[in-house]
């Protein structure tokens, strides 16, 4: 057959119908949606569960060496690949506010680095003014530019509110006040978020305790711990993404969508015995079957595509395009494993069978 | 062109001898009718003249045969598609350009009285229409040897007969017609008649 006719020929079977054009799309767009939407999903999921981790200050090492931690070292930390944020602390003088006077709240004397460490935006050591938990904002109704009384007199400009939240980390600074310090002072601990976390964030963090000259820590031992270790000591991506049985669901699709081309070809199979009996070559069939499945193809994988755009988007704290990536790969899986059955099925059509299904029906 | 068979038996395995020691020829522009009773292994005598099945014994030779056509007793196509596309078919295969092949194609349908079906899609034809469709797809490719089992056995009276003369209208064209049918209307149709009553065993004699 001319390889136009060919062409003419899948066209007219998808126009009339003829190639089970609605059951085809559908089995594809399902195929190729229901892996690539669960990969793209689960990848997704792992980056929210990451991010979750770090919400709730999972990957937030803290050293602790009381008036032993060097402040500008500590924020300086954070220019370390791997560590995102970093700021010393320590515990000051409680302060009382005429709003709240029967209450004195514990006042924390902070780096420039701990403010950003807390709010995520990094705080000119020119800003002024004291930082106040999201819990003690709510309660007084004081916001960032708030001016507010002490129970001395004074009065103290609010430079901003940090969150902290219960979900399981260290409370100290859940009711409290954090006034940035210059570097002169030392402080009782660093704070280093680092991520991905790794055995070198904790060796780093020792750089920021003051060592006697000799090179050993005077006084105390420094202890380490972690902010929340409510999620687990570590959050190992890599390790939970190895565990996600992605070359299973492969398979898995790999068979189905053969199965499913096989089905498809199957059930059309008197057809093409019929057209092997007309003198149409076995090639010719494949081909046109190629091209019937493509032309379905381009809208469902389309279709697929645009879908899995919105699903690798919704709630992913990471860029797109990586959940995006890995469930294209299935739909190509998937559209790879339709058109080895496509080409393998006819194979096994048999002019002679005609005789035999015949004789069944 | 020439189909011998010689002394060909058949049985299916377990079963009694379908019909024993059958031997005759059939020539090129010869219309033969196969004819006996239900189950008297017409259709499997076809099958083994298109080489779609060997013999239990005997010898089948075809010589200068290059294609077969067979027309079933259930007419099958494609239901979605035309009766012009399902007679084009053949002739597209044959490697013609789709208007030379869609020209043949009305040029036969009119033969067979379907030109003016011949948009129509192949589910809507009535039984007589689509076994003289069958037929005339059949034709279209030109085979060597065409084998008809039972076209009129599901049709009702006035479409059998409309199929009936199309098969007269076939002895003229140059290829070896086998018909196996037990509808003596089919048969008057044919040149020849071959009775499988005179190839079975007769177990109560």
């Amino acid at each position: 057959m001319r390889k136009t006719v060919i062409a003419q020929e899948a066209f007219r079977n998808i126009s009339t119908g003829a190639s089970r054009t609605v059951y085809l799309f559908f089995v594809i767009s399902f195929i190729l949606f229901s892996g690539a939407g669960w990969s793209s999903r689960t990848v997704v999921d792992l980056s929210m569960d990451a991010e979750k981790f770090r919400q709730a200050g999972g990957s937030v090492t803290i050293v602790s060496a009381p008036a032993k931690i060097d402040g500008e070292q500590c924020d300086a930390l954070s220019k370390t690949s791997g560590i995102s944020s970093s700021g010393a602390i320590r515990q000051i003088e409680s302060i009382t506010f005429s709003a709240l006077p029967d209450r004195a709240l514990n006042q924390y004397a902070i780096t420039p680095g701990f403010a950003s460490l807390l709010s995520s935006t990094s705080l000119e050591t020119s800003v002024s003014g004291i930082w106040i938990s999201r819990d003690l904002s709510s309660d007084t109704g004081w916001l960032a530019g708030s001016k507010v009384s002490l129970s001395d007199g004074r009065t103290s400009d609010v430079a901003g509110v940090y969150d902290f939240p219960s979900d399981g980390r260290d409370q100290s600074l859940a009711y409290a006040v954090a006034s940035p310090y210059s570097y002169s002072d030392l402080f009782d601990e660093c704070w280093i978020d680092s991520w991905p976390i790794s055995p070198q964030s904790e060796q780093l963090s020792y750089l920021s305790v003051l060592a006697s000259p000799d090179g050993i820590f005077e006084m105390e031992v420094p202890t380490i711990r972690q902010l929340n270790s409510t999620l687990g000591v570590k959050f190992d991506g890599s390790e939970k993404f190895d565990k996600v049985p992605f070359v299973a669901v492969q398979i898995f699709l790999i068979a189905i969508s053969f199965s499913s081309a096989t089905i498809w070809i199957w059930t059309r199979r008197l057809e093409f015995s019929s057209a092997l009996h007309a003198g149409v070559r076995r090639a010719d069939i494949i081909l046109q079957l190629i091209i019937e499945f493509s032309v379905l193809m381009v809208p469902a994988g389309l279709v697929s595509a645009i879908i899995l755009y919105f699903f690798s988007h919704y709630s992913n704290p990471d860029p797109w395009i990586s959940s995006f990536c890995v469930g294209l790969k299935f739909i190509f899986i998937s559209a790879l494993a339709f058109l080895l059955s496509i080409i393998f099925t006819p194979l096994f059509l048999r002019e002679d069978n005609l005789f035999r299904y015949f004789k069944e029906r | 062109m020439q189909i011998n068979l010689t002394d060909v038996s058949h049985s299916f395995s377990g079963q009694p001898q379908l019909f024993t020691h059958v031997t005759f020829s059939i020539c090129s522009g010869e219309m033969v009718a196969i004819v006996g009773p239900s189950g008297s292994g017409k259709s499997t005598l076809l099958s083994i003249l298109a080489g779609w099945q060997k013999p239990s014994e005997g010898e089948v030779l075809r010589s200068g045969i290059e294609s077969i056509s067979w027309v079933f007793q259930n007419p099958h196509g494609v239901a979605q598609r035309s009766a012009l596309d399902h007679v084009s078919l053949p002739l597209l295969a044959r490697g013609l350009g789709r208007s030379e092949a869609d020209t043949e194609a009305r040029r036969i349908l009119e033969i067979f009285g379907l030109l003016e079906l011949s948009h129509r899609p192949f589910s809507s034809l009535s039984g007589g229409e689509a076994q003289r469709l069958m037929l005339s797809r059949a034709v279209a490719k030109k085979p060597s040897v065409l084998l008809v089992d039972e076209p009129t056995a599901q049709l009702d009276m006035a479409s059998a007969k409309t199929v009936n003369a199309v098969l007269s209208s076939l002895s003229g064209i140059d290829s070896i017609v086998v018909v196996a049918t037990h509808d003596f209307h089919t048969r008057d149709a044919c040149s020849r008649v071959i009775d499988l009553n005179d190839f079975i065993i007769d177990e109560s004699s």
